[in-house]
């Protein structure tokens, strides 16, 4: 009896670890093993979310440094004097002064009422104060007078040509021309620079409105006063002269 | 009889044994295939935990290496920030002159158009055009067949498109029998 009782506890012995086993660990892997591969899913989901991130950062750092490099900053001086912030009078009339001489025409008195230049916050706020209209008075022949439209809308600062008012005299090939245009400015909004945030991307029509702004004909304000010879004449001009030579 | 007997004990020894030694075997294959069963849970139980922990370590490795790609595009984007602010100001620009630039020429595209549709050898008096196409000419001496020339070029452009509306305005005789007539009309862009 007692051999088959102990004989019977063998088996039970023996099988307890195995038992132990094959109803444990499937409660451990529950327990323990299934958040695990839960969390793992999860930070798979984040890596993912991450990643984009990171590549969206690393092309706009690219993209930068690129731009740093293609001078990003000589581009932007140049869309500045075509399409200023203010109202650039004086630049206005430097590049008129030297449409004048370019354009072998007779420019009469024309018609500028420049108003409000500047304010205290920097901001213009009305569509008016962004635009600077005037009048040119013109007297030169009819294929001069396109080519100075053409030179004109190609000329910094922007302007456009809103009306003609044109008079043929007969007999006579030179035409009395009344032009209205307007200058424009573009104030720029001051936005506050966040990292994450994407840049902005040229269209391709953007692209070609840039190009077009970077071909624009600029006359410097030193340009127009080194040529003109306005005034008497230097009288120490010939003795200054070697002096500087040397 | 006795040796009946015997053989009849035999046989009973011999049925009594036969289940026992058939229970022993059944206990021994079933421990066996439990301990195969534990054997399998377990290892793959350690499998798959050696498993996910590398999976899950090879995980915040790369957690940690997109953390400093971050920090480094972060930090050369910092470095970069007066190019950031040139480069949103351009495209500020940019779009803000948009519509200006893409109306530009649209004059002098005008003063072609408005060429072609005037008889040949006609001079005007006056002509005055505006960004929209409203066109006013005065032509101040053309003979009744310019006239039909200048109705006919009219009318071909309206049904061409290029003219929304055409209108001729007062018409008077000139002393030297031609006559002077204002036309205003609407060019599309």
């Amino acid at each position: 009896m007692s051999i088959k009782i102990s004989s019977d506890f063998k088996k039970i012995y023996q099988m307890l670890l195995p038992l132990l086993i094959i109803i444990l660990i499937p409660v451990l892997a529950i327990k323990f093993l299934l958040p695990k591969v839960s969390q793992i899913f999860q930070h798979q989901r984040q890596l993912k979310i991450d990643e984009t991130e990171v590549i969206k950062l690393e092309t706009k750092a690219d993209f930068l440094e690129k731009q740093k490099e293609n001078n990003v900053k000589a581009d932007f001086e140049k869309v500045l004097i075509v399409l200023p912030n203010e109202k650039d009078v004086a630049g206005l009339l430097i590049a008129l002064e030297n449409l004048r001489k370019t354009a072998a025409m007779k420019i009469g008195n024309f018609g500028l009422r420049p108003g409000l230049v500047a304010t205290d916050s920097g901001e213009l706020k009305s569509q008016t104060e962004e635009e600077l209209q005037f009048s040119l008075p013109i007297t030169s022949s009819y294929q001069n007078l396109v080519q100075f439209l053409e030179t004109i809308e190609k000329t910094a600062p922007l302007t456009s040509v809103e009306r003609i008012g044109i008079d043929f005299q007969a007999g006579k090939e030179e035409v009395k021309a009344n032009l209205f245009l307007k200058t424009h400015y573009f104030p720029l909004n001051q936005e506050p620079l966040i990292i994450e945030n994407p840049l902005p991307e040229f269209s391709p029509e953007e692209k070609e409105s840039l190009d077009k702004v970077l071909s624009f004909q600029v006359f410097s304000y030193q340009s127009s006063l080194l040529e003109d010879k306005i005034g008497k004449e230097n009288p120490f001009q010939p003795l200054v002269t070697p002096l500087l030579q040397e | 009889m006795e040796k009946k007997i015997n053989s009849k004990n035999f046989l009973s020894k011999s049925i009594n044994l036969l289940p026992e030694e058939k229970e022993v075997e059944f206990w021994q294959k079933l421990i066996k295939v439990l301990k195969r069963i534990a054997f399998f849970i377990f290892f793959a139980f350690l499998l798959a935990t050696l498993l996910i922990f590398s999976y899950s370590w090879r995980l915040s490795s790369y957690d940690t290496s997109l953390e400093k790609r971050v920090a480094q595009a972060k930090m050369k984007i910092n470095s970069l920030r007066e190019e950031e602010e040139t480069y949103r100001a351009l495209v500020q620009k940019i779009r803000a002159a948009g519509e200006i630039l893409n109306s530009q020429g649209t004059i002098i595209q005008f003063l072609i158009e408005v060429d072609s549709l005037m008889p040949s050898g006609v001079l005007p008096l006056s002509l005055e055009i505006d960004q929209t196409g409203q066109i006013r000419v005065t032509l101040p001496s053309l003979s009744l067949e310019q006239i039909e020339t200048l109705n006919q070029n009219l009318k071909k452009g309206i049904s061409e498109g290029k003219i929304a509306k055409a209108k001729i305005g007062g018409i008077s005789k000139t002393e030297e029998g031609q006559y002077k007539i204002d036309v205003d009309f609407q060019l599309k862009r």
